[in-house]
């Protein structure tokens, strides 16, 4: 049997409406959240967004009001890593609106505006999470060495008793620690969001692209 | 706004029929289907503002329909689960050996990639292979190439079945 043979009675099967679609309304269907990749996105965006903007108005009063001078210039660079964030997220964003509006563009055209996307979105996300590290790490460790208001009074009894090597190498070990885990932690964090979703849409552009 | 939206409503009421083949073909629970459904309303809402009349709604409804199921990845292991007795289940009685054959062969549509049942749904409506090449994106001859893949995929798996029964 061919599927020639079978056209006209497969179409008009697949046309039939199942039960539960015939009464459902357009006008309800109109106004119920999205599940596409996209709205997920959105959602992670929109979250983010806000988040950032609380830890940046957060962290400049902070900064403004403390009188360690180390503790300031601290906060001070969460607030510009902020800023820069937050700006990437909105042009993220802006492209994000633009491509949800192509909804009815040619196929190959959507797949691969939704696998750039999303792809800039992991890789910006990683990004922004690794610049962090050296800025809690390294950079915090160096101005609360050489911020003398920062370091606490007791410190010389501490001093005194631990050999300096072992205090560098128990830093060492733990920004080493600490970077590795960060650095896994997130490649697996944003693997399980939106790995699965990247490998479908390049399996489907792959396929569309077979000869 | 909502004069807007009354006609975007009177327009997928009439071309509603594109909706309901692809939640079919894309979909095997009833409950996917209706999540589909909904998505590919609001979708084609979305995207309504850009449609400019320069072709014909239906054509880029269809766009709309088969953009977003096939980007749909939501619930995709429990439907490969629920492909045999979902596909089967849902087939009305038509006959008796015009309705094994036909059964067959909507089994092995249904295990079709996301790709060829795009094609396989536009081939179903008569479209000519220029028109599915501009909706897909490819070029017609790659479009032919891919149609014959998938006939000869359909023979082969229907008969595979047929010999399991």
């Amino acid at each position: 049997m061919e599927l020639d043979d079978l056209k006209h009675k497969i179409k008009k099967e697949l046309e039939q409406p199942s039960a539960n679609l015939e009464k459902l309304a357009f006008e309800k269907a109109l106004h119920t959240p999205t599940k596409s990749i996209l709205g997920k996105i959105k959602k992670s965006m929109i979250l983010e967004f806000i988040l950032n903007i609380i830890c940046i108005a957060g962290f400049a009063y902070f900064a403004y009001t403390t009188e360690y001078k180390g503790l300031a210039i601290y906060l001070w660079t969460f607030v510009v890593v902020g800023l820069v964030f937050l700006f990437i997220l909105r042009k993220l964003y802006q492209q994000l609106l633009d491509v949800e509006q192509t909804t009815g563009s040619i196929l190959k055209t959507r797949l691969e505006q939704l696998y750039m996307l999303l792809r800039k979105f992991v890789k910006h996300y990683f990004q922004i999470t690794m610049a962090l590290i050296p800025i809690c790490l390294i950079y915090s460790f160096a101005l609360g060495y050489y911020d003398e208001q920062y370091q606490p009074s007791t410190n010389s009894t501490t001093s005194n008793s631990v050999e300096p090597y072992i205090v560098i190498a128990i830093t060492l070990a733990y920004i080493t620690g600490f970077t590795l885990f960060i650095y896994y932690f997130t490649k697996w964090y944003l693997r399980k969001l939106y790995g699965k979703h990247l490998d479908n849409l390049k399996n489907l552009l792959d396929e569309l692209n077979e000869n | 706004m909502e004069s807007t939206e009354q006609q975007f409503i009177q327009l997928l009421g009439e071309h509603q029929k594109i909706i309901h083949k692809v939640c079919n073909l894309y979909m095997h629970h009833p409950l996917d289907k209706e999540d589909l459904f909904q998505e590919i309303t609001l979708q084609a809402w979305k995207g309504y503002a850009q449609f400019k009349g320069k072709s014909k709604f239906s054509t880029w409804l269809y766009r709309v329909a088969l953009n977003t199921a096939i980007t749909y990845f939501k619930k995709e292991r429990k439907q490969i689960q629920q492909v045999d007795e979902a596909w089967a289940g849902e087939i009305p009685d038509h006959g008796k050996e015009d309705n094994e054959q036909f059964n067959l062969m909507y089994k092995a549509i249904g295990e079709l990639s996301k790709i060829d049942k795009a094609i396989i749904m536009l081939y179903l409506d008569d479209l000519p292979y220029q028109e599915i090449s501009d909706m897909l994106g490819i070029s017609p001859n790659h479009v032919a190439v891919k149609m014959n893949r998938i006939k000869i995929k359909l023979k082969e798996s229907a008969l595979k079945y047929s010999s399991t029964l």
